[in-house]
């Protein structure tokens, strides 16, 4: 590919050098030819101009843009970072025991089998006796043909109102 | 992939997974730990960069945005091996390409797109010391360069931006694109044959 035309650079040779793209033979050609190395030069001026002018204008603009919302992740929050992580464990501690728990009902509801009861001591003659005495005196109240006061009340109310609805 | 992996791989690798915190560990600390100093070095860059690229400076600002946040996320993946400038670039390519496929974008372009004033950005001509025919010939300029990058494809104002911006080298645009290097030369060519039609001699 010849890259003069006549004794100057060809159109496309002149825009491989503007793009960094220039041959060895183009860049010897525009070290020795004037108006050549004028048309670059022309160019250039004519880009710095707007480089000048385009990062002027977006200076201005980027000063009167909103605030960056910057990630508050790493900077100047430890004491909210401690916080949440108290909060966690807090509640961590509170959510075991009813893990717990839950997971134990469940377990024994499978099994059909009561909660065991790790039992310390054996209970006294004297304890057993009244344990039993307790339960004959409410299976005893639980029996018994005493009105119920709430009975009484009631009866009493049904009796006032029968007597009310009755003609005189 | 080399430079760029990680700009690539940074949405595939969950942050504190083990090779990330391998490499943390080896990793010196960067100004890319300092988040206020990246925003104030690179916001306006990125930002620039993003708007060339989209045509939208509403949409670039907050493209800027989530470019800067998912960089400091994803720091560790950054190896050092290019500059930070390009891998923030690298970074906003990938975020702009995600808002570019999204439905929500595609439907809010379609009601809402907010272009680049290229009178107001022509405001902000350095020199204002030169004199006002000057300072008039230097707003032609750069409004006759707006109107040609506003002709350009997406991607060969992506190109551009890259490459006259940025000062990206050609190979590195092409890996981080995905181009071949030929594709990326084209779309230079075109770009530039754009403003040479453009500015005619002036350029």
């Amino acid at each position: 590919m010849t890259n003069t035309i006549g004794h100057h650079l060809s159109t496309e040779a002149l825009d491989d050098v503007l793009i960094g793209m220039g041959t060895a033979e183009s860049e010897s050609h525009l070290a020795a030819c004037a108006q050549c190395r004028a048309r670059v030069q022309a160019f250039g001026a004519n880009l710095q101009l707007l480089d000048e002018t385009s990062m002027a204008w977006s200076r201005v603009r980027a000063a009167g843009m909103a605030e960056m919302p910057v990630p508050t992740r790493a900077r100047r929050r430890p004491l909210a970072t401690m916080g949440w992580t108290a909060a966690g464990l807090a509640a961590l501690a509170l959510a075991l025991p009813v893990w717990q728990g839950v997971h134990q009902h469940i377990d024994h509801a499978r099994l059909g089998a009561a909660p065991q009861v790790t039992a310390t001591e054996p209970d006294s003659a004297a304890q057993i006796a009244a344990d039993n005495k307790l339960l004959e005196e409410i299976d005893a109240a639980v029996n018994s043909n005493e009105a119920s006061p709430f009975g009484v009340i009631l009866r009493t109310d049904r009796q006032a109102a029968r007597h009310r609805a009755q003609p005189q | 992939m080399g430079a760029y992996a990680s700009t690539e791989t940074m949405d595939t690798f969950p942050l504190g997974s083990i090779e990330s915190r391998i490499m943390d560990q080896a990793r010196p600390a960067t100004e890319l730990d300092d988040i206020d100093g990246l925003v104030r070095t690179y916001r306006a860059r990125i930002l620039r960069f993003v708007t060339y690229s989209t045509g939208d400076p509403d949409l670039a600002e907050t493209i800027t945005q989530d470019t800067l946040l998912r960089a400091y996320r994803g720091r560790e993946n950054f190896r050092g091996d290019c500059s930070v400038s390009t891998w923030l670039t690298g970074i906003a390519i990938n975020v702009t390409r995600d808002h570019m496929r999204s439905v929500r974008f595609k439907f809010w372009k379609q009601v809402h797109a907010s272009s680049l004033d290229v009178q107001e950005m022509a405001s902000f001509l350095p020199g204002a010391e030169s004199s006002p025919e000057h300072q008039m010939l230097a707003r032609e300029k750069i409004a006759h360069l707006h109107e040609v990058l506003k002709e350009l494809s997406p991607n060969q104002r992506t190109v551009f931006a890259m490459k006259f911006f940025e000062e990206i080298p050609v190979n590195e645009i092409s890996e981080m694109l995905g181009m071949p290097v030929n594709t990326v030369r084209t779309h230079l060519h075109r770009a530039l044959n754009a403003v040479r039609a453009r500015m005619g001699d002036s350029q």
